[in-house]
C-alpha cells in the first residue's frame, strides 16, 4: 500500500450518471435478443470510457463508472445474489415503474458482482483514485419483498454478510475506494438501530476507505446513529434542501470525512459558480477543510447527460476557485502497489 | 346481512396501462387510440375482478396516479407539486400545493360514469364505489402557501371534497370512500376533524365509507361512530391487535375488514381470511373482506392472486 494525497476538497461523483443515447438503443435491441452479448459488453465498456472522458475532461479528483451496466441500484444486485425473483414491476410514481424483488429462499453470494466493473473502470481511468458504490444491506432489504426471513431485520443482516464478501473481493482487487449507498436509511426511523449494526457487520475487516451515501431525510433525528458506523466518509445531499440542516456536520465525529453534496440532481437549472461557492463556504466554517470532499447531491443519471456534465463542470470550477484562496492539506488515501 | 369481498383505494396499474398512458403523454398516441385501448384495459380488469368473486370496486382502479391527483389538478386554488414520500412506503406523491382558496371543481365524475358505462355495457355484476381523501388527512399531506390557519383550510378542503362526494353519490357511486390513514398516526385534533367532517356529512348522509390503514383506529371508535358512516374500514394486518377491539365495540356500522397485506407479496390462506370473515360476520351485519389499503404497492400478477382467496374465503363461507 502507498499514500496518495489528494487536493485539497477533493470533487468527486456520487455514482451513477445519464447513460449515452446510443447505449439505451443498444440495450433495447439487446433485450429483443437483436444484439450479440458480445457486442452488448463492448457497448458497456465504451459507455464506460465515455461517461468516465465527461468527468475527467470537468476535472473530477475521484471518478465513477457512472454505473452504466446497472438499470437500477436494487435490482442490479438482486439479479445476481442467489434466492431473489422477480415478479411484474411496480409503480414507485406516475408511471415509473421498478421491478423489485422479492426474497423467496436462503440467499447466496454467488461470486464477485462489481470487480470487473472495477477492473474495466481502473484500466480506463487516468485518474489515480477511483470510487466505486454498492447499494448496502438496509436498502436491498427495504426495497425487496421478504418472502422467507422472519424480519427484514433478519433479511438486512443476512445481505450484510453477503455485500461483505463483495467488499473484500474488491479489497482483493485493489479497490481503494468503496461507497456504500443506503437511501432508504432515512425512511423508517425506528429501524435505524439494527439498520447501523448490519452496516458496521457490512464493513467488518475491510481495510479499505469506505464512505456511506444517505439521502433526502431529517438528517436532526439520523446523525445521532450514524455517529456509531464505522465508515470514514459520510457523502450526503445539501443543495437540494437549499443547504438547511447544515449544522448538523458539526455534530459528525471527528475522525470521519464529508462528502459534500453541492449539486441539485434533481433540478434541470444548472448551478452558478458562486452558488457553488457560497454553499461550500457555509460548511468551510463547521468541518475542517481537510476532512472535506465536494459532491454532487447524489447520483446524477436522471439528467439529461449535457446538464449533468455542465454541473460537474461548475462544481469543479467552484471548487478550484476557493482552492487559491483555503489553507490546508488534502485528505490521504492508501492505494494498494497494482493501482 | 352482508358478507362481500372488495377492494378498496384502487388496484395496481399494469406495466401496459403505464407505457400507454407515457406514450399518450408523449404525443405518440391520439386520443381516440388511447381511449379505446384505455377502456380495454378497463374491461379486461374489471372482468378478472368480477370472476374473482369480489363485488365492490373502486371506480379509480388504475386510472389515477396518487391519493390527491384529480383534486390536486382540477380543484381551484390547488396545484400539483413535487414528489413526496406516500407514508413509508417506496411509493411517491405528487404534493398538492395549496396556493390559492380551494373551490370546488368536479375532478372524479367523468372517471365514474367511464366505468359504470363500462359496467353496464358489459352487463357486470360488480358494484362501483367512488373514492376521495378525506380533508384531515389531505390538510396534512398539503404544502399550504395561502391559508393563515390549519382550520380555514381544512373547512375549505373539506367544502370541496364533500361537493365532489354530493355529485359522486348523486352520480350511483354504492359507497363513497373517503381515505383517512393519517388517523393513524399520533394525536389527532378531533374538535377541527368533527368541524370539516360536519362539512361533507351536510352533503353526505349516507353511503359513507371511512377507510384507514397503516394502523390502528381502535382509540378513535367512538368519535369515528359520531360521522354514523355506514361502512369503517380498518387494517387488521398492521394492527391486528384491532380486530378483537372492534369485536367488543358496540357499533352500528360495518366493517371493511383489511385482512389482505397489500404491502407483501406473501398470500394469505383462504382458510385464515375465511376464519377472520366469520368471527367478524358473528358481530357485523355487514362484513366486507379487502385487502389492508389500496394494492399499489404490490405487483399485478400478486394482486390477482390475493383477492382470488379473498373471493374464495367469502364463497366458502357463505356455503
Amino acid at each position: 500500500m502507498s499514500d496518495f494525497r489528494l487536493p485539497v476538497m477533493p470533487t468527486t461523483v456520487i455514482g451513477s450518471y445519464p447513460r449515452p443515447a446510443w447505449l439505451k438503443r443498444m440495450i433495447r435491441l439487446w433485450k429483443l435478443g437483436k444484439v450479440e452479448d458480445e457486442q452488448m459488453k463492448e457497448a458497456f465498456d465504451d459507455a464506460v470510457v465515455s461517461v468516465l472522458r465527461d468527468q475527467e475532461i470537468a476535472g473530477i479528483d475521484i471518478p465513477s463508472d457512472g454505473e452504466q451496466r446497472r438499470d437500477e441500484m436494487v435490482e442490479y444486485f438482486a439479479e445476481r445474489i442467489g434466492g431473489f425473483r422477480f415478479y411484474d414491476p411496480i409503480r414507485v410514481w406516475g408511471n415509473a415503474y421498478f421491478r423489485k424483488p422479492a426474497v423467496y429462499k436462503q440467499l447466496e453470494y454467488k461470486g464477485s458482482i462489481t470487480v470487473d466493473e472495477y477492473r474495466f473502470l481502473r484500466s480506463v481511468s487516468t485518474k489515480p483514485v477511483v470510487k466505486m458504490t454498492i447499494t448496502g444491506p438496509y436498502t436491498i432489504a427495504d426495497w425487496s419483498f421478504n418472502e422467507y426471513y422472519s424480519s427484514k431485520e433478519e433479511l438486512a443482516f443476512e445481505l450484510s454478510k453477503i455485500i461483505n464478501k463483495e467488499l473484500k473481493a474488491l479489497e482483493e482487487a485493489g479497490a481503494p475506494y468503496v461507497q456504500i449507498d443506503e437511501p432508504a436509511l432515512t425512511t423508517h426511523l425506528e429501524e435505524l438501530d439494527w439498520a447501523v449494526e448490519a452496516i458496521n457487520k457490512t464493513i467488518e475487516g475491510v481495510g479499505i476507505k469506505i464512505s456511506i451515501h444517505v439521502c433526502y431525510g431529517d438528517y436532526s433525528m439520523i446523525i445521532p446513529y450514524l455517529e456509531r458506523l464505522k465508515v470514514s466518509q459520510f457523502a450526503l445531499e445539501f443543495a437540494n434542501r437549499g443547504f438547511k440542516d447544515i449544522e448538523v456536520v458539526k455534530r459528525l465525529p471527528e475522525d470521519k470525512e464529508l462528502g459534500f453534496g453541492v449539486i441539485d440532481v434533481h433540478n434541470r437549472r444548472v448551478e452558478t459558480v458562486d452558488e457553488v461557492i457560497s454553499g461550500i463556504r457555509r460548511v468551510l466554517g463547521l468541518v475542517s477543510v481537510e476532512r472535506l470532499y465536494i459532491n454532487p447531491d447524489c447520483g446524477l443519471k436522471l439528467l439529461p447527460r449535457r446538464i449533468a456534465r455542465e454541473k460537474m463542470r461548475i462544481m469543479v470550477e467552484a471548487v478550484r476557485k476557493l482552492r487559491k484562496e483555503v489553507r490546508g492539506d488534502g485528505p490521504v488515501i492508501k492505494l494498494p502497489q497494482q493501482s | 346481512m352482508v358478507v362481500e369481498a372488495a377492494l378498496v383505494g384502487g388496484f395496481p396499474r399494469p406495466f401496459s396501462v403505464g407505457r400507454l398512458m407515457s406514450r399518450y403523454r408523449d404525443g405518440k398516441l391520439n386520443t381516440e387510440a388511447y381511449e379505446k385501448r384505455l377502456e380495454a384495459e378497463l374491461i379486461n380488469t374489471l372482468k378478472k375482478i368480477e370472476r374473482l368473486n369480489v363485488s365492490l370496486v373502486p371506480f379509480n382502479l388504475f386510472l389515477w396516479d396518487d391519493l390527491f391527483e384529480p383534486f390536486a389538478t382540477h380543484f381551484e386554488g390547488v396545484e400539483r407539486g413535487g414528489l413526496y414520500r406516500f407514508f413509508d412506503n417506496n411509493f411517491y406523491y405528487r404534493i398538492p400545493v395549496v396556493k390559492g382558496k380551494i373551490k370546488h371543481n368536479e375532478a372524479t365524475l367523468t372517471m365514474l360514469k367511464i366505468v359504470r358505462r363500462i359496467v353496464r355495457r358489459n352487463r357486470m355484476r360488480v358494484k362501483i364505489k367512488a373514492v376521495i381523501p378525506g380533508p384531515y388527512t389531505f390538510a396534512n399531506m398539503c404544502e399550504n402557501k395561502y391559508y393563515q390557519s390549519k382550520e380555514e383550510l381544512i373547512i375549505d378542503i373539506a367544502e370541496a371534497l364533500g361537493r365532489e362526494a354530493e355529485v359522486l353519490k348523486d352520480s350511483g357511486a354504492s359507497f363513497i370512500e373517503i381515505h383517512e390513514p393519517l388517523l393513524v398516526l399520533g394525536k389527532v385534533d378531533m374538535e377541527l376533524f368533527e368541524k370539516a367532517y360536519g362539512r361533507i356529512l351536510s352533503k353526505l348522509s349516507r353511503r359513507l365509507w371511512l377507510q384507514t390503514y397503516f394502523g390502528s383506529v381502535s382509540h378513535l371508535l367512538e368519535e369515528l361512530s359520531k360521522l354514523k358512516p355506514d361502512v369503517i374500514g380498518v387494517d387488521v394486518v398492521e394492527a391486528p391487535e384491532q380486530f378483537e377491539k372492534i369485536l367488543d365495540f358496540e357499533a352500528e356500522w360495518g366493517v371493511g375488514l383489511g385482512a389482505v397485506d397489500s404491502r407483501s407479496t406473501k398470500v394469505e390462506s383462504v382458510r385464515q381470511l375465511r376464519m377472520l370473515v366469520k368471527k367478524a360476520a358473528d358481530k357485523f351485519e355487514k362484513v366486507y373482506l379487502t385487502p389492508n389499503a389500496m394494492m399499489d404497492f404490490i405487483p399485478v400478477s400478486i394482486a390477482y392472486t390475493k383477492i382470488r382467496k379473498m373471493g374464495l374465503a367469502v364463497r366458502r363461507l357463505l356455503k
